[in-house]
């Protein structure tokens, strides 16, 4: 090979040295492109704002492509909104625009998607506000793009004269970065806009939130009133229901229906069930009339339906109860709307108790008043019994005053005239007895009595006393009972003689003949029996009970001539229970009468 | 000091309003001024323990360039190397600083020489550590043979872990890079304003700035202590070379234990070397 040989061949080495060092610089700066790409794109990852990255992405791009002037704006129809800018010899503290774009500028580009220029073909288009020892445009590189919130948006990249780096012919670069840049960004936007989303959400749900905590609270506060006033009203309740069936009258509530007529019972308390025997349930379907009496007529029942329960009345009805039996009762009633509906509220007092106690002073005033009559007509009696002896004592005592008598007349007169004065003392007597033992006057002053001297005694003064009547042809016997030697009685034997006394007298006077009887036996072992019996006219039966009454007598013709007091009896039977004893009419009949009465007798050594 | 200590200098923390910018800066110890320079990527933080050896005998300033650390980041002004080492010329001026020694890196190496060069009788030495000089920078590609350093950093200040690659890369001993130095780097980058700032100052970078001061540079007077990190592979071996061969009495010190961020390797060495250095 020779030297011109050798040399062409080392210029071909050379050329081929070059191409590959071309090769390799295209290779290496691919290389470096995807490394800086990968380093823009990685850096932003934590970016949250669309502003913010995009004046980051547009340092970063500026940094890594040397290019001194990057911005991008959203063109609009009539103006422009810059997006962000970096320009590397300028301080962006200075707050001042870098540039204003002409409206022919906007036009050209409006629907561009890509263009470049030398800034010198159209310095009209961008005017710089960068002075010129700072920047000195060389190219324009614009690139469109566009995401949710931005139609028409472009990127500007300015380059200068002699930098480190043109944009060359290889703008792969700047493609992916507007990609990447729209892609970032439109994620930004959704992001916010769901971020906003979510916070608009959270807001409503914590308005929502705190509007259902107010309510709550309130309903809370609500439910805790009411749970108080339930709590009242439970307790109410339990007292109104206390008040209801503890209430000793029956309470019914009758429900009227529209034409108001009675339903039904709808409340009864446990008085009501108690005083009719009917159930609730009973009760549920029965109607006011059907608690009245059988015995009511219907029409007396129909009247029920003509009464005006709109005012309070009270009315005494007859009310029958489940088993059949009648009962008084007092009904209050009064009608009033409950809960809308109208009802009757009648309250109901069993008045047996009080009717019975009615009964009762009615017949007390009745006694009271025939007392009263019988008061009257003993004093009738009395100015009558008292004034014939006197009339009598002072008729004859006047006769023998005027003298000229003769013996037996004087005689017969005086007998006369003291018989008068007997009788007359007897029912003084009598009257004082009867007044000091209804006012409580009579002492008992008890001692030993012989009951035997005693008896005949008395044995002695009534055959005497016949005499004086004339009836000496009745017998007056004595009969002791074999048992009573060994016993004793204590006891006021003034007030004994006084009984026995009465009944013997009562005896002579109503006896005609026969035989009059004292006795004495021993029924048991401490009492003594004594009786007095007659062959006498008797008392006829209807006036049994009212013997022993004050100022009963018994007057018929068989009677009528016969002298008495009336208190007689009376008198006997209350000394009798002064002694411990009763005063009893055993039996009286036609053929005769027997009046008996015990007393106490206590049992003797011998 | 240790690096938590540094961060809590806040007794120490001043601002002071330069052109049209508002310049951080540290100042501690007592004794003839020093000022330490930091280049890019870094800012006052890298001194952090370098300066605890200087404390005790002299006046120590760190200061944080405009648009870096925590000073002001306008970019209407140029960070060009002129421009910055006007700002720190009359940062000394307003602290009334007559004599001062420079301890620089990186790019700060080249403000530290155009410093030099306005002011050569202020300045009472200049330490040069993995400094720019000449045309030789930026050279060393990192991803591909045709990636510029721009580009690079470009990359760094976006991303944390390209970022972490260089620094790892401008270590000798890369157990050195853990967190905490991450955190340290990475906080100017976290706002818009730090990058663009960062940015811009590499933007502005021009080899003009030292090509025009040449002459001036080999023929400064005062000590010049150049070091070099053996294990740099951002600024060729040859810059460090070549400064020593042209500045007469230059000395050049070789660490093979360094990388470019030479203060993380060997931060007591380095101090030592300087302190030793000046107060001949």
């Amino acid at each position: 090979m020779n030297i011109k040989g050798e040399e062409k061949s080392v210029e071909e080495l050379k050329e081929r040295l070059k191409l590959l060092e071309e090769e390799n610089d295209a290779l290496s700066n691919q290389v470096e492109d995807t490394i800086l790409f990968g380093l823009i794109s990685e850096s932003f990852d934590t970016v949250s704002q669309p502003v913010e990255l995009m004046r980051g992405l547009l340092e970063k791009i500026s940094i890594l492509k040397s290019i001194p002037l990057c911005f991008s704006i959203h063109l609009k129809k009539k103006s422009y909104k810059t997006l962000g800018s970096y320009c590397s010899v300028y301080s962006s503290e200075h707050g001042k625009p870098l540039f204003t774009l002409s409206r022919e500028f906007q036009s050209a580009i409006h629907n561009e998607s890509f263009l470049r220029y030398k800034y010198a073909d159209h310095p009209e288009w961008i005017t710089l506000h960068i002075s010129e020892e700072r920047l000195q445009p060389n190219e324009v590189l614009i690139l469109s793009f566009e995401n949710h919130g931005i139609d028409k948006g472009f990127f500007i990249f300015i380059n200068e004269e002699g930098s480190d780096s043109n944009f060359g012919n290889d703008l792969l670069i700047f493609h992916q970065f507007v990609k990447m840049v729209g892609d970032k960004w439109e994620r930004l936007d959704l992001l916010n806009q769901l971020t906003k989303l979510n916070r608009n959400l959270e807001n409503k749900v914590k308005q929502r939130t705190s509007e259902l905590t107010r309510i709550n609270e309130l309903l809370f506060n609500e439910i805790q009133d009411k749970q108080a006033i339930n709590i009242e009203l439970k307790i109410e309740k339990e007292k109104f229901h206390q008040l209801f069936n503890q209430a000793n009258a029956a309470i019914y509530l009758w429900e009227l229906d529209a034409n108001g007529k009675v339903r039904g019972c709808i409340e009864a308390n446990q008085a009501a069930t108690n005083m009719t025997g009917y159930t609730l349930e009973d009760l549920s379907s029965m109607t006011p009339g059907k608690l009245m009496a059988n015995d009511y007529k219907k029409q007396e029942k129909s009247l029920l339906k003509d009464i005006d329960f709109k005012k309070t009345i009270t009315f005494e009805v007859f009310h029958q109860r489940k088993d059949g039996s009648v009962f008084p009762v007092e009904v209050n009633a009064h009608q009033f709307t409950l809960n809308d509906k109208e009802v009757v509220l009648s309250i109901t007092h069993d008045i047996t108790e009080r009717k019975r106690i009615e009964e009762a002073l009615i017949k007390a005033k009745e006694k009271a008043e025939e007392s009263d009559m019988l008061k009257s007509s003993f004093l009738a009696n009395m100015s009558h019994e008292i004034r014939t002896p006197m009339n009598a004592i002072l008729g004859f005592a006047e006769i023998l005053q005027h003298g000229g008598l003769v013996a037996s007349e004087i005689q017969d007169f005086t007998n006369i005239i003291l018989n008068n004065g007997v009788h007359l003392l007897n029912l003084i007597n009598d009257i004082v007895d009867f007044s000091k033992i209804e006012s409580g006057q009579v002492t008992i002053n008890k001692s030993a009595v012989n009951t035997k001297a005693l008896m005949e005694n008395l044995q002695m003064t009534t055959k005497s006393l016949l005499r004086n009547y004339d009836k000496e042809h009745i017998q007056v016997q004595i009969l002791i009972a074999a048992n009573i030697d060994n016993c004793i009685i204590e006891t006021d034997e003034v007030k004994l003689r006084q009984i026995l006394s009465n009944l013997m007298n009562n005896a002579v006077k109503f006896t005609k003949r026969g035989t009059i009887t004292l006795g004495l036996e021993r029924p048991l072992p401490d009492q003594l029996n004594f009786y007095v019996s007659d062959t006498g006219v008797g008392i006829p039966s209807k006036f049994h009970a009212k013997i022993f009454e004050r100022f009963v007598r018994v007057k018929d013709k068989k009677t009528f001539n016969i002298p008495g007091t009336g208190l007689g009896l009376a008198i006997s039977q209350n000394l009798a229970e002064m002694l411990g004893g009763q005063l009893k009419l055993d039996f009286s009949t036609v053929k005769g009468t027997r009046f008996s009465f015990e007393i106490p007798c206590i049992e003797t050594k011998d | 000091m240790h690096q938590q200590d540094f961060m809590d200098l806040t007794e120490q923390r001043n601002t002071i309003a330069i052109e049209h910018q508002e310049l951080v800066y540290y100042r501690m110890g007592e004794g003839e001024p020093i000022l330490f320079i930091h280049g890019i990527t870094t800012y006052s933080f890298i001194w952090r323990n370098v300066i605890p050896g200087f404390i005790e005998n002299y006046d120590v300033i760190t200061v944080d360039l405009a648009g870096c650390g925590d000073s002001s980041k306008n970019i209407d002004d140029s960070y060009s190397l002129k421009n910055h080492s006007r700002m720190l010329l009359e940062l000394i001026d307003k602290l009334e600083l007559t004599k001062i020694h420079l301890v620089c890196h990186d790019v700060g190496g080249g403000i530290g020489q155009i410093m030099a060069v306005h002011r050569p009788d202020q300045i009472l030495s200049l330490t040069l550590i993995n400094a720019v000089a000449y045309d030789f920078w930026p050279v060393q590609p990192i991803i591909s043979m045709r990636t510029p350093v721009i580009r690079q950093l470009a990359m760094a200040s976006l991303d944390l872990g390209v970022f972490k690659f260089i620094v790892s890369r401008g270590v000798y001993n890369r157990g050195n890079v853990n967190d905490k130095l991450m955190d340290y780097f990475w906080k100017p980058m976290k706002t818009t304003e730090g990058r663009k700032a960062f940015l811009y100052f590499a933007h502005c970078l021009n080899n003009n700035d030292l090509l025009e001061i040449i002459d001036d540079i080999h023929a400064l007077k005062m000590p010049v202590l150049i070091i070099r990190g053996e294990a740099d592979i951002f600024l060729s071996r040859k810059i460090s070379e070549k400064l020593h061969e042209n500045i007469n009495g230059s000395k050049l010190v070789s660490i093979r234990t360094g990388g470019h961020f030479i203060q993380e390797d060997e931060p007591k060495l380095l101090a030592n070397l300087i302190l030793e250095f000046i107060g001949k």
